[in-house]
């Protein structure tokens, strides 16, 4: 049998793995990419995806309910929500055609798309199914594996429930439990939401404070420092024991999510021995492993779970594989919670800067006076943290609904290592959300 | 295959260099360990050898650019092999243009080298005075970062100029950067000459013992040479005007008071509090004086006035085991003694050796005011006093 040969192989088509190859066809390199699943990976198909399409379309829902309540003119008649039909829809007519089209961008780049699961068995060949693939360089994007303890469901099949369960059961406080506590809370189920240690942990106190304040509010019940040790099936209901400082406790619910459970798919390295790092893969700043022609990116690397994060290690990983030179830096990653509320976390905490030893200056502004925010049903709080030394911003946090319009923002300003004046001197839009950025430094100029 | 040629690391310092030329053009046939190039950095020059065999297909960084450590100038290969495109845009720094040729009148500046670095570097880098053209840009396309500043004036405090490693750095205390101030300006300013004698100073050892119990019960302060001198040296200074002088606006002024310094050392430093109008003060007045001023001098309490007016200094290293050594005057003034240590020597006394306590006494002083016998004259002069026991005993009274 004669095996295919390429001067890259991307194996694992989510964030990562697409960005990957696409680069590597950019940069003109012969590209295969294998995927047993469908392109987009977990991010576009069971994530990110469903999940934001979701939360956007409720929140658009309740904007035009808020504007038929408080009397702007708009009549409605019965506004009634079929989830289990809406997830179905955003499926067929987001989800898939998404992932349709990224199979053409890349195809038309000529990467060679190979269903199929991939496994190495050298540090230059692969196979895929019965196909035999010779490589020069391979970047390996396989993601994580979730999975629930005791039969609880990963949160990466919240989409395929055919009942919007009454009670549910969430574990997990970090961005993508929140975000699935925060759906279920909107289609009016009771929300249990379980975390061993504090919620959203490495975000900033405050934005934590806002965020637990507002789904407290909508009723979610909240259980920090508490750890599930058990799931009982009794019948239809699940039974969830857990441990709190208070002592044992147990939750009756319809469903179960664990959004906490998950380990890398690293069984894809087969043949090649790869150094690890706690379990994960280790990479180097250029994203190399300890195999020099094999790259990884994306959550198999252990890095914060974001697509964001998987989206800029596919490019570097990509760039590198096709001769370039490029380090990654995640001194600005921004934490990213896309719920209701939204919220994010770009570099550095109030309480992290004055544990580094900055002078720090806090500059706070809400939404509540910003006139595009009133129009998009947007709300909440932004915090800068800034170096009242040399005016450097250090970090951007913000909470509230729709919020995360302005991660971008905080991405940029802090990726740049700009300073407040230097932010004060741009030409930001009015009317803009994004203008409160100016509303809030102005207060910590130091010119 | 293709070898990328990235600028070498010719030496821990080294953060880049500058190609002075390609010995290879492009398309050429190149052997491994081959004279490829050669690049220059602050400190030398040197040819860099081939690291692979084949054609030069590609030069990245022309010659006269000055590229960071590390960056890619080069690919080797084989005829018509395909070069990776270039991701990241080869960080050159355009050197300085060519200065402008000899028979243009009006030289024009050299175009600054653009630098491109974050908005928090350039805002740090200014309140830290440091040229960011000196930093090597870790970031996107070269771009400069916080960090590499912060590294850079890590690195500035972690090297000498010459890139010597520093175990410690010691920042400059005020006082230490006065008198680092005030050395060189003096050195700087003034023609300094030190002459030295080596004398027995038995009548003054004989002296301070027959007065210290009458000095320890007056004023219940154990006395030291340091008084002593001090009035010996006024006492002779009388004679010789020109020591006790300044040089000023081209008029040599002769001093009509006679102030004697005494350096006392402190922590890092040393101050030189001044007893005034010495010749006219008692020995038990100037040991009170001196008393007070040292312990002021080491609680660092002494006041502007107790440090100024000094016409004339005497610097003692003589507990510290020295025997001669050079002095700085300290300006305005013209002329400095130093005291080494009392040390019990062969001498030659009437014909015969004997063994004697001896003392050196360096003088430095001004040549552009004082000639060398002027100095030898007033350093004969305290000698001659010193030696002369009914002199001494008359200048040292108690009161
Ligand atoms: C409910 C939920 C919500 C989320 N929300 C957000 C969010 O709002 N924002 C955000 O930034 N992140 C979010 N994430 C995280 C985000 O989905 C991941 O960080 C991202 O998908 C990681 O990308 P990846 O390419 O590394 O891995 P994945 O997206 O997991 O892709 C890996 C791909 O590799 C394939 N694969 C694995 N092994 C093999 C093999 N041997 N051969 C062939 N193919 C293989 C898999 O089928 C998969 O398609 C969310 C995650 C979940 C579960």
């Amino acid at each position: 049998m004669s095996a295919k040969e390429c001067d890259l192989l991307v194996i694992g088509g989510g964030p990562a793995g697409f960005w990957a190859g696409l680069v590597g066809a950019i940069k003109g390199l012969k590209t295969i990419l294998a995927e047993e699943g469908p392109l987009g990976g977990t991010c576009l198909n069971r994530g990110c995806v469903p999940l934001a399409v979701f939360l956007n379309y409720i929140s658009a829902l309740r904007l035009v309910k808020k504007l038929a309540d408080e009397g702007y003119g708009v009549s409605l008649k019965d506004l009634t929500i079929d989830a289990v039909n809406m997830f179905k829809s955003i499926k067929s007519k987001v989800v898939d055609p998404l992932s349709g089209s990224m199979r053409d961008v890349l195809e038309n780049l000529g990467v060679e798309v190979i269903n199929g699961r991939a496994l190495l068995e050298s540090g230059n060949s692969a196979r895929v199914g019965s196909e035999v693939i010779k490589f020069k360089r391979a970047v390996v994007a396989t993601g994580l594996r979730w999975g629930g303890i005791n039969g609880a469901m990963p949160p990466t099949e919240f989409t395929d429930i055919d009942e919007v369960p009454s009670t549910v059961v969430v574990i997990g406080g970090n961005a993508f439990g929140l975000g699935i506590a925060s759906a279920f809370s909107l289609l009016g189920s009771e929300v249990i939401l379980v975390e061993d240690g504090e919620l959203l942990s490495g975000f900033d106190k405050e934005i934590v404070d806002y965020v637990t304040l507002a789904l407290l509010e909508r009723g979610v019940r909240i259980f920090t420092n508490a750890k599930v040790v058990n799931i009982i099936n009794k019948g239809d209901i699940k039974e969830t024991h857990l441990i709190n400082p208070e002592g044992e406790l147990r939750i009756s619910s319809d469903e179960v999510i664990d959004a906490s459970t998950y380990v890398p798919r690293n069984e894809v390295f087969g043949g090649v021995s790869v150094r690890l790092k706690g379990g994960y893969v280790a990479v180097d700043e250029y994203l190399r492993t300890s195999t020099p022609n094999i790259y990884a990116a994306g959550d198999i690397t252990g890095n914060l779970p974001y697509a964001h994060v998987a989206i800029v290690q596919g490019i570097i990983a990509g760039l590198n594989a096709s001769g370039g030179n490029l380090r990654i830096n995640y001194k600005a990653v921004p934490k990213y919670l896309y719920a209701y509320p939204d919220a994010f976390s770009a570099g550095l905490t109030e309480a992290e800067a004055k544990e580094l030893g900055y002078e720090v200056a806090v500059a706070r502004q809400s939404l509540t006076s910003n006139a595009l925010a009133k129009a998009s049903g947007s709300e909440g709080i932004i915090k800068i943290v800034v170096d009242a030394k040399y005016g450097g911003i250090l970090g951007i946090h913000g909470a509230g609904v729709g919020i995360s319009e302005l991660i971008n923002e905080a991405a940029i300003l802090l990726g740049l290592e700009s300073t407040s004046d230097a932010v004060l001197a741009t030409f930001l839009a009015h009317p803009t959300v994004g203008e409160v950025l100016r509303e809030a430094l102005i207060q910590v100029t130091k010119s | 295959m293709v070898t990328e040629v990235r600028m070498p690391k010719l030496g821990l310092t080294m953060t880049k260099g500058t190609i002075k030329k390609w010995l290879k053009s492009e398309g050429d046939a190149v052997r491994k360990g081959e004279p490829l190039l050669i690049i220059e950095t602050e400190k030398i020059t040197s040819t860099i050898e081939a690291p692979a065999s084949g054609y030069l297909i590609k030069i990245v960084a022309q010659a006269g650019s000055t590229v960071p450590v590390g960056n890619l100038i080069a690919y080797i290969g084989e005829m018509g092999e395909q070069i990776p495109s270039i991701t990241a845009a080869p960080e050159v720094v355009p050197t300085q243009v060519a200065p402008a040729p000899p028979e243009r009148v009006v030289a024009r500046p050299a175009a600054p080298a653009r630098v491109r670095a974050t908005p928090r570097a350039r805002a740090l880098a200014e309140k830290e005075g440091i040229d960011l053209s000196q930093v090597a840009g870790s970031g996107p396309g070269g771009l400069i970062t916080e960090d590499d500043v912060l590294k850079y004036i890590e690195g500035i405090k972690a090297r000498t100029k010459l890139g010597l490693r520093v175990k410690k750095s010691i920042p400059l205390t005020p006082l230490r950067a006065t008198i680092a101030e005030r050395m060189s300006e003096s050195l700087r300013t003034m023609a300094q000459v030190t002459i030295m004698r080596e004398e027995d100073v038995s009548k003054l050892i004989k002296l301070r013992e027959e007065l210290q119990p009458v000095i320890e019960k007056e004023v219940g302060i154990r006395l030291t040479y340091t008084p002593m001198l001090i009035k010996a040296v006024a006492e002779v200074l009388k004679e010789h005007p020109l020591i006790n002088s300044t040089l000023e606006d081209n008029e040599i002024k002769v001093i009509d008071e006679i102030n004697v310094g005494f350096a006392v050392a402190v922590d890092h430093g040393l101050v030189v509090p001044v007893i005034k109008n010495a010749d006219k003060k008692s020995l038990k007045d100037i040991v009170i004086e001196c008393n007070e001023l040292a312990r002021k001098a080491r609680e660092g309490t002494l006041s502007l006035d107790d440090v100024s007016g000094g016409t004339f200094t005497i610097t003692n290293l003589g507990m510290y085991g020295v025997d001669g050594f050079t002095p700085i005057i300290n300006p305005p003034q013209v002329a400095i003694l130093g005291v080494g240590r009392i040390i019990s020597k062969p001498a030659v006394v009437d014909g015969r050796v004997d063994v004697r306590p001896l003392c050196t006494f360096s003088l430095t002083f001004d040549h552009r005011v004082i000639d060398g016998h002027t100095a030898a004259q007033f350093l004969d002069g305290l000698i001659k006093l010193l030696g002369n026991e009914t002199a001494l005993r008359e200048v040292l009274r108690v009161s």
